[in-house]
């Protein structure tokens, strides 16, 4: 059976088969420069503290830094493979962010080599909707914590309105 | 895009002091281009709601959208610029941000920042930002907050 074909006679990750602790084992992802460089031309950032190692050791840095908004990049939520590991597949409709808290606390830099762990934290309903939230927690290669960033996903509860929204 | 006048030092900025606003009108261009960055070579565009027109069409919001992430990254551009050169949000940062509407491809967006609080400690000073995207038609596309950290 193809990994297409496994995928689709699996049933649906939907929120009540959602379970706060489902998990990931820990996943690597290396920050190469060539993806900082990728961020600086494709976000049109031109802060010189992703792209000018002089100038970010000017402010304190050991050297250039990626941006927070890389951390879903370089630190994914990878819920696909958890919903896989429980023998469900991804639901085939967009499930709208909703909320993203991030806390960095280290800088990454190109080179590192970041770990992170993923898991389902939460699961709520709001006015009709259903609410999934993951949560990602990312080390260095000096085991240094570096960010925890949680993103929450509308699962459930589309309605009519939302096409004029 | 508007250009920003940074800040000179911590002592320079004021608790109720309004950042220069940023305005960006969400083309596809850019939408892909952040994609690039965003989206690992595995990841599916047949199911991407930021860059499949007609998958977008069929769900949810009846078309392309902006992926909250890059409107995060306009909001953290908005505060990282203004604030002093020591300042960073690559570390030792906070950001809380909700997507109440969506942010549709075509839409022109107001990027806006409030100083609402500062403080300091032995090694740092903080400065907490209250942060809001408006589209074109007043509708809050993201709000929020974000933390910085400044050197001492």
């Amino acid at each position: 059976m193809s990994a297409d074909t496994e995928e689709h006679s699996r049933p649906v990750y939907e929120w009540n088969v959602a379970t706060v602790g489902d998990d990931v084992p820990p996943h690597d992802v290396t920050v190469t420069p060539d993806l900082v460089d990728l961020y600086v031309r494709g976000s049109g950032d031109d802060n010189p503290i992703y792209s000018d190692a002089d100038f970010a050791r000017a402010k304190g840095l050991p050297g250039r830094a990626a941006p927070p908004s890389m951390a879903i990049r370089v630190a994914p939520t990878r819920r696909a493979v958890i919903m896989g590991r429980k023998g469900y597949a991804h639901p085939v409709r967009p499930t709208p962010f909703a909320r993203w808290e991030c806390q960095m606390f280290a800088p990454i830099q190109p080179g590192d080599i970041i770990t992170s762990t993923s898991r389902l934290a939460d699961k709520f309903e709001k006015r009709g909707r259903k609410f999934v939230v993951w949560e990602i927690t990312a080390h260095n290669q000096r085991g240094e914590k570096v960010l925890v960033h949680r993103c929450t996903n509308m699962w459930e509860g589309a309605k009519a309105e939302d096409r004029e929204r | 895009m508007t250009a920003i006048h940074r800040k000179p030092d911590f002592g320079s900025i004021k608790v109720g002091e309004t950042l220069p606003p940023l305005r960006w009108t969400a083309g596809i261009k850019d939408v892909e281009a952040f994609g690039e960055v965003l989206y690992s070579k595995t990841s599916s565009r047949a199911t991407n709601p930021h860059l499949n027109a007609e998958y977008a069409s069929q769900h949810i919001y009846g078309g392309l959208t902006v992926d909250g992430n890059q409107t995060v990254d306009f909001l953290c551009r908005m505060v990282a610029s203004w604030l002093p050169r020591n300042a960073s949000l690559s570390h030792d940062s906070v950001l809380d941000i909700k997507f109440p509407n969506p942010c549709r491809v075509g839409d022109t967006v107001e990027f806006r920042g409030t100083v609402t609080e500062t403080s300091s400690d032995d090694q740092h000073h903080t400065v907490h930002v209250d942060v809001i995207a408006e589209n074109q038609s007043n509708k809050v596309i993201a709000v929020g907050r974000i933390s910085a950290s400044l050197s001492r």
